[in-house]
C-alpha cells in the first residue's frame, strides 16, 4: 500500500479496499462526464482503467472538463493519465487515443467489469448500451446534464439489473443548452458513485 | 394488447406487432432511443423482427446530448 492508499482506511474498511482494488473500469470518452468521471473513482480507490478518447484538450474544455491550461494540445487520455498518476502513483491505466464507432466499439472494454458511457452526442449512447448491453458488465451511462437549472433533478435509474442511466433525462445540448461544471461533475460524480454503492454492495 | 413501459401498464391495439410499431405509435426518435424488451436489450436492427404479445414488459431509453 502507498500513502494513498494507506490514507483510504481513514473512511474505509480493509475489505471495502480490496474489493474495489480488484474492480476493472471502462470509461468510453474522457471529456466532461469521462474526465470527472475517471477523477472520482480513482480518489475512491479504484486504480484499473481503460479510458478512451480520441480528443485532444481545447481551452473551451476548462468549463467543465478535468484539464489545466497547461495541458491545452495534450490528448484526454495522456493528460488524465499522468494527472490522476498524482492522486495514486499505483494505478493502471490503459489510455487509448481512439474515437469509438460502430466499427470497433464492440472490440474495447473486453475484461472490464464495470464501463461508464461518457459520449456526448444521444446516438453514441444508444450504440454503447446495444453493444454492451446483454453484456452482462455493469453499465452506467449519462444522459440530461446540460443547462442552469435543476428543476428536473440529475437521478439515476435502473433500467435493468446491470444498466443505470444518470441524469435528467431532458436538457440536451443539442436544444442550444449549454453544458456547464455545476450538472456536468455533478452528474459524473453520480455515475462513480453508483459504482461505488454497487462494488461496496450498500 | 396490454404492455408494461418503463414500468406503466399500457393499452395498446394489435397493429404494434412488433417493437418498431410501437415506436412508431409512440413518436419516439428512434436514432436517440433504446430498447430493453423482458429483460434483453434489442439491437434496432431487429426491431421489426421482434414481435410483441401481451404482457411484455419494455424500458425505452430516449438519450439527449451532453457528456
Amino acid at each position: 500500500m502507498n500513502n494513498f492508499s494507506g490514507a483510504l482506511l481513514k473512511y474505509l474498511s480493509k475489505e471495502q479496499i480490496e474489493k474495489i482494488q480488484k474492480i476493472k473500469i471502462g470509461i468510453a470518452g474522457c471529456g466532461g462526464l469521462g474526465s470527472n468521471i475517471a477523477n472520482a473513482l480513482v480518489r475512491s480507490g479504484f486504480r484499473d482503467f481503460e479510458i478512451i478518447d480520441h480528443d485532444a484538450v481545447e481551452v473551451s474544455n476548462l468549463n467543465r472538463q478535468n484539464f489545466y491550461l497547461d495541458e491545452i494540445g495534450l490528448s484526454k487520455v495522456e493528460a488524465t493519465t499522468t494527472r490522476l498518476i498524482k492522486i495514486n502513483p499505483d494505478i493502471n491505466i490503459a489510455a487509448k487515443k481512439l474515437y469509438l464507432d460502430e466499427s470497433n466499439i464492440s472490440l474495447q472494454f473486453k475484461d472490464r467489469d464495470i464501463i461508464f458511457e461518457a459520449f456526448d452526442s444521444a446516438e453514441s449512447k444508444k450504440l454503447f448500451i446495444e453493444t454492451f448491453g446483454n453484456s452482462g458488465k455493469l453499465l452506467i451511462l449519462g444522459s440530461g446534464m446540460a443547462g442552469i437549472s435543476n428543476k428536473k433533478p440529475i437521478a439515476v435509474r435502473k433500467i435493468k439489473d446491470n444498466i443505470y442511466i444518470v441524469g435528467d433525462e431532458e436538457a440536451d445540448i443539442e436544444k442550444g443548452l449549454p453544458p456547464l461544471a455545476p450538472r456536468v461533475i455533478a452528474c459524473a460524480a453520480m455515475m462513480a458513485g453508483v459504482a461505488l454503492e454497487q462494488v461496496l454492495g450498500q | 394488447m396490454d404492455l408494461i413501459i418503463n414500468g406503466e401498464n399500457k393499452k395498446f391495439g394489435d397493429s404494434v406487432k412488433n417493437i418498431e410499431l410501437l415506436l412508431d405509435s409512440l413518436s419516439v426518435k428512434k436514432e436517440k432511443s433504446a430498447v430493453e424488451l423482458n429483460g434483453k436489450i434489442i439491437d434496432q436492427k431487429i426491431w421489426r423482427s421482434s414481435e410483441l404479445k401481451t404482457g411484455d414488459k419494455l424500458e425505452i431509453v430516449t438519450f439527449v446530448g451532453g457528456g
